[in-house]
């Protein structure tokens, strides 16, 4: 795990994002930082700790990329392309996703926990051991996805589909599964009811 | 901080390998299991096992600990004074463990069993069964069931919130996400049961 800087503001408690001394409320010059940073994702391939929580992004292309350890809390991303991406120890709790594509990615030890997914697509994706819980899902296929003891406890979900997925340990108790459709998918091996609970 | 979470299916359970930057010295936290991965993503990272913590004295956190100790003469930490015959260092509510140069502070959170402790350092919270991402441990009767909600009131949800939970099984989670979205912290919501969670 990494250390976090403080904000360099004064009094202010948050953490700095990544090569800057400010956290995303007091960065003094967003648009030069942005585009410095989306340079330095750009030309990179692997990252660790690179804390981005607050910062809002469009339209990146992070495919086959790799992200260790980082924090992402409260980040926005939309339109961006998460193609065969690897996470790993990612906070991007209290997120918003929107219109972003995750096929052929594989997310692990992550924490997507009240983070607003609009609009995605996680096909062929792993999301092994990751905290999806209260997690508001809208228009969200999972499609061929291994979701592998990860958890949507108290998630809400609207137009979403789980196709052929398999579900062993992953946890849905307390969830609003009304929006949900589940085929071809191992629905027997997750649990659903917390009497169940067996841990 | 080098920090590496270990998954292993016998149990289900999560094993946690930490060391502090400039040290060879490793804590081990709840070895359920020690197979050939753990034991090469060790030694990879040139690291020797000096201390285990044990959360609570379960099998599927402590199975792996005849075969440690063959291989690393770790000093084991945990509530009871022998753990599967091993005699132990016993440690309580506000004892501090050092490995290396890590400090990790004792928390006695017991509830799921009466021997369960929770161990920090840093801003990361290792709390075996006491609490994990959206529930909280089995517990064998309503007393217990009172007790572990007491434990994690009193120890847990008092830290900041930015706190990192890594729990005995499942993914991690922040003790913010658990203040708010932790269904089974509502004193409304029946237990999951266990007939032999409180050894």
């Amino acid at each position: 795990m990494t250390v976090h800087t403080s904000c360099a503001a004064g009094g202010c408690g948050r953490i700095a994002v990544w090569n800057s001394t400010y956290c995303a409320a007091h960065i003094p010059d967003m648009a030069s930082y942005l585009a410095d940073l989306k340079t330095r994702l750009a030309g990179g391939t692997s990252f660790e700790a690179v804390h981005l929580a607050g910062i809002a992004l469009d339209g990146l292309d992070l495919s086959g990329k790799e992200f260790l350890c980082s924090d992402w809390n409260g980040a926005s991303f939309t339109g961006c392309v998460f193609t065969a991406t690897k996470f790993n120890l990612v906070f991007f709790d209290r997120g918003r996703l929107t219109r972003c594509q995750f096929d052929g990615a594989k997310v692990k030890w992550s924490v997507l926990a009240e983070t607003e997914i609009t609009d995605c697509g996680f096909t062929n994706t792993d999301v092994f051991r990751c905290n999806l819980n209260a997690a508001r899902l809208v228009n969200t296929p999972f499609r061929n996805a291994t979701l592998y003891s990860t958890r949507f406890i108290g998630a809400r979900m609207k137009d979403v589909e789980f196709v052929n997925c398999n579900l062993l340990r992953s946890h849905f108790e307390m969830a609003d599964l009304s929006g949900a459709r589940f085929s071809n998918s191992n629905t027997e091996e997750a649990f659903f009811d917390r009497e169940r609970i067996e841990e | 901080m080098k920090f590496f979470p270990h998954y292993v299916i016998s149990g289900f359970s999560n094993m946690y390998l930490l060391a502090g930057d400039d040290s060879h010295e490793a804590a081990l936290v709840d070895p359920g299991y020690f197979d050939g991965e753990l034991l090469k993503l060790v030694e990879s990272h040139g690291l020797t096992v000096s201390a285990v913590l044990i959360t609570h004295a379960h099998d599927s956190h402590t199975a792996g600990i005849k075969t440690l100790l063959r291989i690393y003469e770790a000093k084991i930490y945990a509530f009871r004074d022998k753990v599967l015959d091993f005699p132990t260092n016993p440690v309580r509510d506000g004892d501090v463990v050092r490995v290396g140069n890590l400090r990790f502070d004792v928390l006695e959170t017991p509830g799921h069993s009466r021997d369960s402790l929770s161990f920090h350092v840093g801003n990361l919270l290792f709390t075996g069964d006491t609490l994990t991402a959206g529930l909280t441990g089995t517990a064998a009767h309503d007393q217990a069931h009172h007790l572990i909600l007491s434990s994690i009131r009193k120890s847990i949800l008092t830290l900041p919130d930015d706190t990192v939970i890594f729990p005995g099984h499942g993914p991690p989670t922040r003790v913010c996400l658990e203040r708010a979205d932790n269904i089974m912290l509502n004193e409304l919501c029946p237990r999951a049961h266990s007939s032999s969670a409180f050894l």
